[in-house]
Parts: C-alpha cells; sequence; structure tokens
C-alpha cells in the first residue's frame, strides 16, 4: 500500500473547508454565514482547487469532537498545537476514514 | 423655579435622521430643551424642566412632577431617544465650535487671563505635539502544549474514532524512492 503524501497544510485546509460546511449547516446569522462563504471562496488556489474544495463534504459529529479535542490544547488566538495534532498522519489517517471526501478530493 | 414657556423650541432647518426618526415633535423638543442654557442643571430637575418645555403633560401645566418624571424616564429608555441624543450632540458640538476656539484665543491674547498659560499650553500640546519614540517588544510566554499533553489528545481521539467504528491504524509507510546526486 503506498500512502499519498500530502503537506500539513493542504490536510489542514481540507479540515477547515469541513468544519466551515458543517457549521453553515447550523444555524447562524447572515452575517457569520456570509462570512463564511466568503472564507472559503478565499481558499481554493492553484492547488487547492475550487473542485477539491467543492468535493469535501461537511464534518460529521465525530470529526468535530475530534477538532474540539484538538482545540482544547491551543491557547489564546494559536492554533499551533492543534494544527499539529490535526494535520498529523495518525490523526488525519482517521479524519479520512471517518470522512472519505477528503481522499476523494485529492483525485481531483 | 421660573414658568417654562412651552413649545418655544427655535425652529431647526433639517433634522438628522435620528431625530427625524422620533415619532413626534414633542421628542424633538425634549431633544433640543436637554441641550438648552436655560433651566435647571443635571440633577436638579433638568429632565422634567425638559419634558416640560416640550410640550409634554397636560396642556394648563397642571401635571404634577412625578408625572413628568415618569414621563421623562420612559422617554430616555426609549433607544431611538439615545441615539437622537447622540446625533444631535455632535452637531451640537459643531456649533459651539466657533466660539470655543474664540474663547481660546481670547486666553492666549489676555497675559493676564488666569488660565493664560493652560489654555496656550493646550494649543501648544495639539500644534507642535510632544513626539516619544516607545519600542515595544512583544514576547509569548505562554507554555507550548508538551509532547504528552499531544499523545493524549491523539490517544482520546482515537479513543472517540474507535467508538465511531473507525479502525485506528495510520497507514504504514511505503514508498518509492529514488537517490538524488546533489553535487553541482
Amino acid at each position: 500500500m503506498t500512502e499519498r503524501i500530502i503537506s500539513a497544510g493542504h490536510k489542514w485546509s481540507m479540515l477547515c473547508v469541513a468544519y466551515y460546511k458543517r457549521l453553515l449547516q447550523s444555524k447562524l446569522g447572515v452575517d457569520a454565514r456570509l462570512r463564511l462563504l466568503e472564507e472559503l471562496n478565499e481558499m481554493s488556489d492553484l492547488h487547492f482547487t475550487p473542485k477539491m474544495l467543492a468535493a469535501i463534504q461537511p464534518m460529521s459529529d465525530v470529526e468535530l469532537d475530534i477538532v474540539h479535542e484538538a482545540m482544547a490544547l491551543d491557547g489564546d488566538e494559536r492554533c499551533d498545537a492543534s494544527f499539529k495534532v490535526l494535520t498529523s498522519r495518525r490523526v488525519f489517517a482517521i479524519f479520512q476514514q471517518l470522512n472519505p471526501s477528503y481522499s476523494a478530493a485529492l483525485g481531483h | 423655579m421660573t414658568e417654562p414657556q412651552k413649545n418655544v423650541v427655535e425652529p431647526v432647518p433639517e433634522w438628522g435622521p435620528k431625530m427625524a426618526a422620533l415619532p413626534s415633535d414633542k421628542w424633538r423638543n425634549f431633544v433640543v430643551a436637554l441641550f438648552e442654557s436655560e433651566g435647571p442643571p443635571e440633577g436638579k430637575g433638568r429632565k422634567i424642566w425638559a419634558v416640560e418645555r416640550a410640550g409634554f403633560g397636560k396642556d394648563d401645566g397642571t401635571s404634577t412632577n412625578k408625572v413628568l418624571s415618569t414621563i421623562a424616564n420612559r422617554i430616555f429608555q426609549d433607544p431611538r431617544i439615545k441615539s437622537a441624543i447622540r446625533e444631535y450632540a455632535e452637531m451640537y458640538s459643531h456649533r459651539i465650535l466657533p466660539a470655543a476656539m474664540r474663547a481660546v484665543k481670547h486666553g492666549i491674547y489676555d497675559n493676564a487671563h488666569k488660565d493664560h498659560a493652560r489654555f496656550t499650553s493646550m494649543v501648544l500640546d495639539r500644534t507642535i505635539p510632544v513626539e516619544t519614540i516607545s519600542t515595544v517588544k512583544i514576547e509569548d510566554h505562554r507554555p507550548a502544549a508538551t509532547a504528552e499533553q499531544i499523545e493524549r489528545v491523539i490517544q482520546r481521539i482515537e479513543a472517540l474514532a474507535r467508538r465511531a467504528g473507525i479502525v485506528v491504524l495510520p497507514p504504514p509507510i511505503e514508498g518509492e524512492f529514488t537517490v538524488v546526486d546533489e553535487t553541482p
């Protein structure tokens, strides 16, 4: 079995997209919704294409719990620790199993 | 206390949007009355005076202070009046600016004025302010998460995944590699 090497930044982007999409499913004010949509719109680039972004499905409850577990490590503003945990091979492999759309997005 | 004259507020050519949004002229007159030079000072019946001057209460002027005070308090609770007061205050401050400038000028030109030095210093501070250069060094002393903490969190995450029916085994590292010749 060969593992595709994915940069930590890409993993983070994919997780953010799934997280934002999950947030967009909850009850939000118009301002917050617009902000999230603008964030999503600005996330794609030449490498992380709009097709990849579109392929990612919103986070499930378990994924959300995992993100919150990792974020508990962070200080007030920085997210160094959660970045390290969430983009680690061990944890991202879990995300890929929980949400196959990450792997599907990589195929685009 | 002098008998307040009702409805003698000077006409204002054009109200701002907040003043215009008030429900009636009485409300607008109330805001204007709060800014007038006449009348008792704050805490000594100013609001009651303003309410009466604006035309609230009975026409024959027999409304008691208690009634007028209740009206004043009710008006003050309204968010529209707060916005209107803020808007009017801004307009008012522009209107009194020339007088304020004349007073400062007078204080500066008159050497015998008791606040001559204060006026002069005030103007100098604004026109030739003292420059100070500050170097701010920001250091982050928050402790970074330790390897043990990170490991504990990863284990909790794996437990969450197991509960969700996910077999938590990171894929083994496999790869094809070639030796790159680094000689220039």
